[in-house]
């Protein structure tokens, strides 16, 4: 709906830098969570705003499966359009975690729904907890969700100082803080 | 650039699933900020300005140990000096509250400081184009968004009044967007605070002066009736995902600090005039649209008490309020959102600007600074921290630090920060 009022060469650039995925994401979440009423939040009509390019995406090294085969974390970002989030399996948060899973849940019921994002769209977890997320858990979670039509990739690092330069990278470190004490 | 970015894919992080998305402060906290402290605070973390005689006269970050089973309980234990005095201000948080970003009015620099070990905090990086780069001055408020840093200014470089707008940094410290305060539909094009709503796709903003007015003198000021002519009198509502405004609301006479209510359910803010000193409610009328009401006076608005900070209660129920001429504070019991009703009123001192106060609401914490050209002059310059226990009747004083006394200067902004509770996992 969006990318297809543009020309085709447009379009591939917009696709290539990631603008395009950013809006593209929108139209997604709008689909998935857009409900307009007085007392409730209006949103913009997509493709009327502009989505601000926030950072490059960080390099890194990921496990997907296995632990004897570690891939570029670009390898799970580029191409598509990718909605991401670190998350861990044994999150406990009753705020913050119901939420995130329910959102992304949302999103792949649409993208699944609709034949138009298929091989478009990807979702991306990658663990915060490699000590205990390992492949073979990931791998569980991935089984369970994941869909050709909406591919959903659950990762891990072998170790923390491999998920660090990821997390810095993005300058949101989950530095020793203060949850919720 | 471009070949770097085109390079690069934006995959873009929600959020990350381990310090908690909160709407909610201690109590003034961006709702992006995470890792909300809702028990006890440990560093109480004090932008202070320098002051010519006053020590080494140098703008700093005074860290002050505020956990009272601590042996230097109530006692500073580090002052980090960032060299000369650019009319220090205001700090705040980024999202992951790792980095306390402080700015400074007349000089424009903005120093990041990493409270990655928050009893010694270090400065990382220091921007100093701002006014080149975004066309403003006077970077006031500091308020995080996801990955990102948006920046309300004052004023801008021409021509010194309060025509200015909003910056976006992303964490790393680089110029994302500028946002000009809009000119039409009523707008002033001032600036003040910031207060998102992400339930409501909302931000609100307030409006003050330019610089040209708050580096002049107080007395001088209040002098020159053109002068005072030059003050915001709006408040906009915007559409914070595309950053275009949707109504202008007039509400006179300099709406400063944004509350938006933290209670979930609630989606209205409070602010309060200085020059006016009144209470204004911003909230959907029946019709779903936007509208500022004037629910009541800050103690006697004929004797201009000049309200300052405000600090709202974590159930929205309660809000203090610093009136700087009189030195006091005042509770106001918010029931009754249409009839603010003061409950609670104590002199402080001789002047009195910010309250930060817990997420419980057990602890309020107050300083005296209001800008270096309006704080008082002679003994009633106080300058101090007073932190206090608060029962819901009374205020008690727990313990103060005499900022003159311990060679700091002036006491202004503050926020709270707690030690680590587990290894770090990430940025060490």
């Amino acid at each position: 709906m969006l990318l297809s009022n543009r020309p085709r060469a447009q379009r591939s650039r917009c696709a290539q830098d990631g603008y395009g995925i950013l809006l593209l994401l929108a139209v997604i979440f709008a689909m998935a969570t857009n409900q307009q009423t007085i007392a409730g939040p209006v949103y913009p009509e997509v493709g009327t705003y502009k989505l601000q390019r926030i950072q490059p995406a960080p390099s890194g090294w990921v496990l997907e499966n296995s632990p004897w085969l570690p891939r570029r974390l670009s390898s799970y970002t580029k191409g598509k359009i990718t909605l991401f989030t670190f998350f861990y399996s044994t999150c406990r948060d009753p705020d913050g975690c119901p939420k995130a899973w329910e959102a992304f849940q949302k999103v792949h019921a649409s993208v699944q729904a609709n034949e138009k994002f298929h091989s478009k769209v990807r979702l991306v977890f990658l663990s915060l907890d490699p000590k205990v997320d390992t492949p073979e858990m990931m791998s569980m979670f991935q089984t369970s969700m994941s869909t050709p039509e909406a591919p959903w990739s659950f990762l891990t690092t072998w170790s923390e100082s491999f998920l660090a330069p990821i997390g810095n990278g993005r300058h949101q470190s989950s530095h020793p803080s203060v949850p919720d004490r | 650039m471009r070949k770097l970015l085109k390079s690069s894919v934006c995959a873009l992080a929600l959020f990350v699933v381990g310090p908690t998305l909160t709407i909610a402060d201690e109590t003034c906290n961006s709702p992006y900020t995470s890792a909300l402290i809702k028990g006890q605070e440990d560093f109480l973390h004090v932008w202070t300005l320098g002051e010519v005689g006053v020590g080494d006269e140098s703008d700093k970050l005074v860290t002050i140990d505020v956990q009272p089973n601590s042996p230097t309980f109530g006692k500073v234990v580090n002052s980090l000096s960032v060299g000369g005095r650019g009319e220090a201000h205001h700090t705040g948080f980024t999202d992951d509250r790792r980095f306390l970003w402080a700015g400074r009015l007349d000089d424009n620099k903005i120093f990041i400081f990493d409270l990655i070990d928050p009893s010694k905090p270090k400065i990382v990086k220091t921007i100093t184009d701002f006014a080149e780069k975004t066309g403003f001055v006077g970077p006031h408020t500091f308020y995080a968004t996801a990955g990102r840093m948006m920046i309300q200014a004052l004023s801008n470089p021409n021509s010194h009044d309060g025509q200015t707008g909003i910056a976006v940094y992303n964490n790393a410290g680089e110029l994302i967007s500028t946002h000009k305060m809009p000119l039409e539909n009523g707008g002033d094009g001032y600036g003040y605070d910031i207060g998102i709503n992400p339930a409501q796709n909302v931000m609100l903003t307030s409006s003050f002066t330019g610089w040209t007015n708050y580096m002049m003198d107080m007395g001088q000021l209040i002098k020159d009736p053109e002068a005072m002519k030059r003050f915001g009198t709006s408040m906009i509502m915007w559409d914070y995902k595309s950053m275009k405004p949707i109504k202008t609301m007039n509400v006179p006479g300099a709406p400063l600090e944004i509350r938006w209510s933290l209670k979930p359910e609630d989606n209205w803010a409070i602010t309060a005039t200085a020059l006016t000193s009144k209470l204004w409610v911003v909230k959907k009328d029946d019709k779903g649209e936007w509208q500022a009401k004037d629910v009541g006076n800050i103690g006697d608005p004929s004797k201009v008490p000049l309200p300052v900070d405000i600090s709202i209660t974590a159930d929205g129920t309660g809000l203090w309020v610093n009136t700087f001429l009189d030195g006091t504070t005042r509770f106001f019991d918010l029931t009754n959102l249409d009839a603010p009703k003061e409950v609670y009123s104590k002199k402080m001192g001789s002047q009195v600007n910010m309250v930060s106060q817990s997420f419980d609401g057990k602890r309020v914490y107050f300083t005296t600074s209001l800008l270096a050209n309006w704080d008082k002059k002679g003994a009633d310059n106080e300058q101090w921290l007073k932190a206090y226990d608060w029962n819901g009747k009374e205020l008690v004083e727990k313990f103060s630090v005499d900022f003159h006394a311990e060679k700091l200067g002036r006491a202004h902004h503050m926020k709270f920060s707690a030690k680590p509770t587990k290894a770090a996992a990430l940025g060490e």
